[in-house]
């Protein structure tokens, strides 16, 4: 973004849209440049965890965890969408033919504090689950983030996993 | 671990009978939540674990609300064990 008045400048970086790590730049005539970078928040940078049955849930969810770095914005509005696909089989080398079909989205934003804690999206939100099943499970993550008027490019994060599933 | 002397001021609010959240992790990665309120203190927690966990691993963590941006949040805070569902 550039303005008439030349007072502000912002990129998006992307070149940092692998998924795991975007990067929004705004510098800002004779004030304090932004930099902020929302990434994963598992270890090696991973946002994505491995779907799971949850009593509470009375299903499959899974979540997503990102947090937000940087200096020159004290919040960010990220928007995370989820989605938890199934295809039923046998074991793990039982591949062929496979349909996968959706059991659960989500689509929210959340307010994340720079430099604070991550934030968790979870799929599918409250009162919904993904059901049960022996399978191929997969579940991706897309996410962008707004600071100050600029916008971030956008990354995924997927996983496919044999799991087997069931209500307990 | 790093432990330092500070000037206790650096807080502004304090509560003594937070709300805590359990969830206990099966072998094969079923996960089973509670939330425990009217809670005596951090031990009593430990101890209903110790009762009800059945050979599970348990997640403990403290459970705090906060107003975030205009947004209601609410955060677990890990004390013990793996990370919550």
């Amino acid at each position: 973004m550039t303005r008439e008045q030349g007072l502000e400048v912002a990129t998006a970086d992307a070149t940092k849209a692998s998924g795991n790590e975007f990067e929004i730049q705004l510098t800002r005539a004779g004030a304090r440049a932004m930099h902020v970078t929302c990434t994963g928040a598992n270890t090696g940078g991973k946002a994505l965890a491995t779907p799971h049955y949850s009593k509470g849930a009375g299903g499959a969810i899974f979540k997503t965890n990102i947090k937000c770095t940087g200096y020159g914005a004290a919040t960010v509005r990220l928007r995370g969408q989820g989605l938890l696909s199934f295809a039923s089989a046998k074991n793990s080398n039982d591949t062929a033919n496979k349909t996968f079909r959706s059991r659960a989205t989500s689509d929210y934003w959340q307010t994340i504090t720079v430099n604070g804690p991550a934030k968790t999206f979870y799929t599918p939100q409250e009162n919904e689950h993904g059901g049960v099943g022996k399978g191929f499970w997969i579940n991706t993550s897309t996410w962008y983030f707004n600071a100050a008027g600029v916008t971030s490019t956008v990354g995924s994060e997927t996983k496919i996993n044999f799991l087997s599933i069931v209500k307990r | 671990m790093i432990a330092r002397s500070v000037d206790p001021r650096y807080t502004n609010e304090q509560d003594l009978s937070p709300t805590y959240r359990v969830d206990f992790w099966s072998a094969d990665g079923v996960s089973e939540e509670w939330r425990l309120t009217d809670v005596e203190d951090v031990h009593e927690v430990f101890e209903w674990v110790r009762s009800n966990a059945m050979g599970r691993e348990a997640s403990v963590c403290l459970e705090f609300s906060y107003l975030s941006g205009e947004q209601d949040s609410t955060i677990l805070l890990r004390l013990s064990g793996p990370a919550p569902a």
